[in-house]
């Protein structure tokens, strides 16, 4: 069964870049545009990877991070933050939250599929 | 405006041009930009507030827009609609991000990127002293505009 991946990012640009970098893989991709719509479609769908970007609309990346951990359903889930703002201190609470990792933007398409594939199998689609 | 806010704002361009375009970006001669109007059709402005005030405009021929835009979506655009508005916005985004990391100042936010499509003169915030970097590519030339001043707390 393929891995689902969700994507959070009010960004339709970020969204379209990350689901052709993973259109070559075998996985069903989910998309949300603001926070609470990924914290409702984490449930909805369970994905096995969720990509979530920091600034955003309605809950921002950490509070929905929060919820998730929060969660016993999400307590393992893999969480990558996504963002263009680096501070020490958004990276310090992610990791008091339970981040799994951390991409910059911008990012290159093999950085983002090495550390996807860290976490979860991806084969050719 | 301190050389240190423009040196980061001009690196970070480039830095995200050649990482999420694939494009060099070579500087050309900086000015004293007199008269505050985007000097191109298309314009993402991001305004700065807290300890450091102003805005950044990145401002593209429409034709650069187009190219931008169909460059990072791997998609041919020719005209100037929701999806290359929301690209150019992006980039403006990544700009800011990646110089807010290399300043790393304390108590500065930065807003959603504004895109608007005109020459005429806008109030830009901050300084009065507005850099103005002409930039180019192989495929053609954009602006950007740094107007950036500390608070004074005396």
């Amino acid at each position: 069964m393929s891995p689902k991946i969700l994507t959070v990012d009010d960004s339709k640009t970020v969204r379209t870049i990350i689901r052709k970098m993973l259109s070559e893989y075998s996985c069903e991709l989910i998309e949300a545009e603001d926070g609470m719509e990924g914290l409702a479609k984490a449930r909805e769908e369970s994905p096995n990877l969720i990509i979530l970007d920091i600034d955003m609309p309605k809950m921002n990346g950490l509070e929905v991070l929060m919820n998730l951990r929060n969660d016993n359903k999400f307590e393992k889930t893999p969480v990558f933050m996504l963002t263009s703002k680096n501070k020490m201190q958004n990276v310090r609470i992610a990791m008091e939250l339970g981040v799994s990792g951390y991409v910059g933007k911008p990012f290159k398409r093999l950085d983002l599929i090495e550390r996807i594939r860290k976490v979860l199998p991806l084969s050719p689609a | 405006m301190k050389v240190q806010y423009v040196n980061s704002i001009l690196n970070a361009v480039k830095r995200v041009f050649v990482s999420v375009l694939g494009m060099p970006v070579k500087f050309e001669n900086p000015y004293n930009k007199k008269i505050h109007h985007p000097s191109y059709e298309v314009s993402s402005i991001i305004e700065i507030q807290g300890e450091l005030t102003g805005c950044i405009v990145l401002s593209y021929p429409k034709e650069m827009a187009t190219i931008v835009a169909s460059e990072m979506l791997d998609e041919k655009f020719t005209e100037i609609n929701e999806e290359t508005v929301d690209a150019i916005s992006e980039i403006a985004n990544m700009v800011t991000g990646v110089a807010d990391t290399e300043l790393n100042i304390e108590n500065v936010t930065y807003s959603l990127p504004s895109v608007i499509m005109t020459t005429d003169e806008i109030k830009y915030s901050g300084n009065t002293f507005v850099f103005s970097m002409p930039c180019s590519m192989d495929s053609g030339a954009f602006e950007v505009d740094i107007a950036l001043s500390e608070v004074n707390h005396t």
